[in-house]
């Protein structure tokens, strides 16, 4: 296979910089880091001919030479951290900066001694008795990143693994305010990578909500490769709401991967609003019976905007329950992609699983491609799924029209509602404020929204 | 008040409307009773700009050429067509729509928007007088609505908007005998020396709470007869045939 340019200019640039990241005297992550650059070296970046990635061509992020993100860039001073954190939200927050945790922007004061908060490069820099959990959780995942990578940049992940969180919540803790992670990008993080790996923990019975925000500073073209993964305890019950929303000009790679054990609770809000070329996958294991998970999204481009949605969820056990709905607004020549793929194990009986995804186009130019996958391999199940792309219904504009709004309010009023679908679910005020605001700025800047009549 | 002259429709290759005249004036009742496809409801999508494929005629409103005006325009110039087919939006909140529609019209003409709490009461005493339930103004406009009451919900939003010239397209279709009452009630409620309506129905029944001034009957898309309000009888008993046997041109 043919290796680009900027794969092999990652890899040099790995083993290049190894011994300045967080732990690399400990042999076991130095170890990790060199396993995951390898794989990469093999693998390199995605291509259209892989299947996973058959919508999605990463040329435009492959223009740019893009530098990992020292912790010297990070430079939390003149940085008014109240401008960025959500708006009247009470939460625990954890700041990054171009992949850096600042603790100095951060508040996790006064969090129960059962939950355990704290930045990955802390813990490999410096492992103590007190962290051994988080170290060998955060150990364990990377190992798994590499291993299993299914395409380069979770390699890149692992290979260059340099900070993030790791959150453990104990058993039956129940956090008292949302984790609120905000990983802002600073105005000068032009071509520069930020990379970040999330560990969560939640165990039996643990109850919490987890905030996942991305935000630029400036109009900036960084590269943003971001990994979660949840590990649910049975009973435990998470919501997690990621809003992604950075410079339209930057580069987005996320991912959330879940397990769940027996009667646990998963739900996410995936909105993605930024980014030049954005990739966002969902990865749900349902391992427990009768657990259950919610994925909902919404995603609007405009311009040259890319935006992929990727998700599967597996169910691995009898009588778990997943229910997925996904939409978008694609205006100008924005471009879309949904990806759902539901797996049912052989006897995985009594599966619940719903899958919906609808695309409305606002302009000619605009596509989206809807791809559900199904294997099903247990009979006594229930799946649906259904996929629409489609315009505004010109009869109701007219109706509209015809009560003497114009065109344009028209056009946005029936836009927003189709966004609405999704956002009047969110449940956290805070949250749904801020999503509605920055979902009718985006719709209501369009500007072939008049020209698409 | 409303001048059509000469209108012709073609879609396709097809004539739907071939020389209509029509002369509405201020404070008038016109009732437009026709078999179906005669070409009615295009009528009133000319009148409202939802057609403007005109192969010729004039249509003025208050003296304004009406066919240089787009829908929204029309609408603010008082211009109101309550939908044969009422359409469902999801996602929209009736409400929600009412306060645009109202402020949009005010804006027009130089007032000040309402209030939340002016609108919310002037929009709950209409309700009451169409026995409307207050819950129908959270939901998304017309959806899960039955038959009668998105006809209802069009006759508020009439009430709301004080239209100038109201076409009632089929209004009374699907409407139970108390319903219609209370519906001619809430147009009646709005009737002055400066308003007019148009009531296209296919039954005399309304006529008779909404009584008209005069009455038109529209065959093959030409106003075929005109008369007063005893037309609508006779033509309820006598059928459109009787109408084109006694009419050499309609068959023309
Ligand atoms: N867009 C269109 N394309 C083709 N034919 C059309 C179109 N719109 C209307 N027509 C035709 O024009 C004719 C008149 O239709 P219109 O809806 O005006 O009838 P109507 O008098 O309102 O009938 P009804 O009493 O059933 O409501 C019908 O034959 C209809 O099929
Ligand atoms: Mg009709």
């Amino acid at each position: 296979m043919k290796v680009s340019p900027l794969a092999n200019y990652l890899t040099e640039q790995g083993n290049r910089v190894a011994h300045a990241l967080p732990g690399s005297s400990i042999d076991s992550v130095a170890q990790i880091r060199k396993n995951a650059l390898a794989r990469f070296a093999l693998t390199g970046l995605p291509r259209m001919t892989d299947e996973q990635w058959r919508y999605t061509n990463i040329r435009s992020l492959e223009k740019h030479q893009f530098e990992l993100s020292q912790s010297s860039d990070c430079k939390p001073d003149g940085v008014n951290i109240s401008e960025w954190r959500l708006p009247k939200a009470d939460t625990y927050l954890a700041v990054f900066l171009d992949g850096w945790f600042c603790s100095e922007l951060s508040n996790l004061e006064n969090l129960p001694d059962t939950a355990n908060i704290c930045s990955l490069a802390e813990i490999l820099e410096f492992p103590t008795n007190a962290n051994t959990q988080s170290f060998e959780l955060a150990l364990q995942e990377l190992r798994s990143m590499s291993a299993n990578a299914e395409h380069g940049f979770t390699a890149l992940g692992a290979g260059f693994a340099a900070d993030g969180l790791v959150v453990q919540v104990g058993s039956d803790v129940t956090l008292d305010k949302p984790l609120e992670v905000l990983f802002l990008s600073q105005r000068d993080a032009d071509t520069r990578f930020c990379n970040v790996n999330n560990f969560v923990y939640a165990g039996k019975g643990a109850n919490f909500q987890l905030i996942e925000r991305y935000l630029s500073l400036g109009d900036t073209n960084h590269l943003t490769n971001s990994s979660f993964t949840f590990n649910l305890e049975a009973d435990a019950q998470v919501d997690h709401y990621r809003i992604q929303n950075e410079s339209e000009c930057a580069f987005h790679i996320g991912s959330a991967k879940t397990r769940q054990k027996d009667s646990s609770r998963y739900r996410i809000f995936s909105i993605s609003l930024g980014a030049l070329l954005n990739r966002h996958e969902v990865i749900q294991s349902l391992d427990g019976e009768n657990s259950h998970c919610e994925l909902k999204g919404l995603y609007i481009g405009r311009g040259n905007q890319h935006i992929d949605n990727y998700t599967t969820i597996a169910h691995e056990c009898a009588d778990a329950t997943s229910d997925e709905f996904y939409k978008g607004v694609l205006d100008d020549r924005a471009r879309s992609v949904f990806h759902g793929r539901i797996k049912v194990a052989p006897g995985a009986q009594h599966t619940d699983a719903q899958q919906q995804n609808r695309n409305l186009l606002l302009s000619r130019n605009a596509e989206a491609d809807t791809k559900p996958q199904l294997e099903i391999y247990a009979d006594d199940v229930k799946c649906s799924h259904g996929a629409t792309i489609g315009q505004l219904d010109e009869n109701a504009v007219f109706y509209l029209r015809s009560r003497g709004l114009t065109e344009e309010q028209a056009r946005t009023m029936l836009t927003d509602a189709f966004a609405a679908e999704i956002v009047n679910d969110i449940e956290l005020e805070p949250v749904l404020t801020e999503v509605s605001n920055l979902v009718q700025k985006k719709l209501s800047s369009g500007n072939s929204i008049k020209e698409a009549a | 008040m409303l001048s059509i002259n000469d209108l012709c429709v073609q879609i396709e290759d097809k004539k739907i409307l071939d020389g209509i005249n029509l002369d509405v004036a201020a404070g008038e009742v016109h009732a437009v009773m026709g078999p179906n496809g005669s070409g009615k409801s295009t009528l009133a999508n000319v009148i409202t700009g939802k057609l403007d494929n005109l192969t010729q005629g004039r249509i003025t409103f208050n003296g304004m050429d009406l066919l240089d005006l787009d829908p929204e325009e029309r609408a603010r110039e008082g211009i109101f067509l309550a939908f044969q087919h009422p359409i469902e939006i999801p996602g929209v909140n009736n409400i929600y729509l009412i306060k645009a529609a109202v402020n949009a019209l005010r804006r027009h003409r130089g007032e000040s928007e309402l209030d939340a709490i002016d609108f919310l009461a002037i929009v709950r005493e209409k309700m009451k007088l169409l026995q409307i339930n207050e819950s129908f103004l959270y939901r998304s406009v017309n959806e899960g609505f039955s038959g009668g009451e998105k006809k209802r919900n069009e006759i508020l939003q009439m009430m709301m908007l004080e239209p100038k010239l109201t076409v009632l397209d089929e209004t009374d279709s699907g409407l139970d005998i108390d319903a219609l009452k209370i519906v001619s009630r809430g147009v009646n409620s709005l009737a002055d020396a400066g308003r007019s309506t148009v009531i296209i129905t296919h039954f005399p029944r309304i006529l008779e709470y909404i009584v008209p001034d005069h009455v038109h009957v529209l065959i093959g898309g030409r106003i075929v007869r005109s008369g007063g309000k005893d037309l609508a009888h006779e033509l309820e008993k006598y059928g459109y045939t009787w109408v084109i046997e006694d009419t050499p041109a309609a068959v023309a």
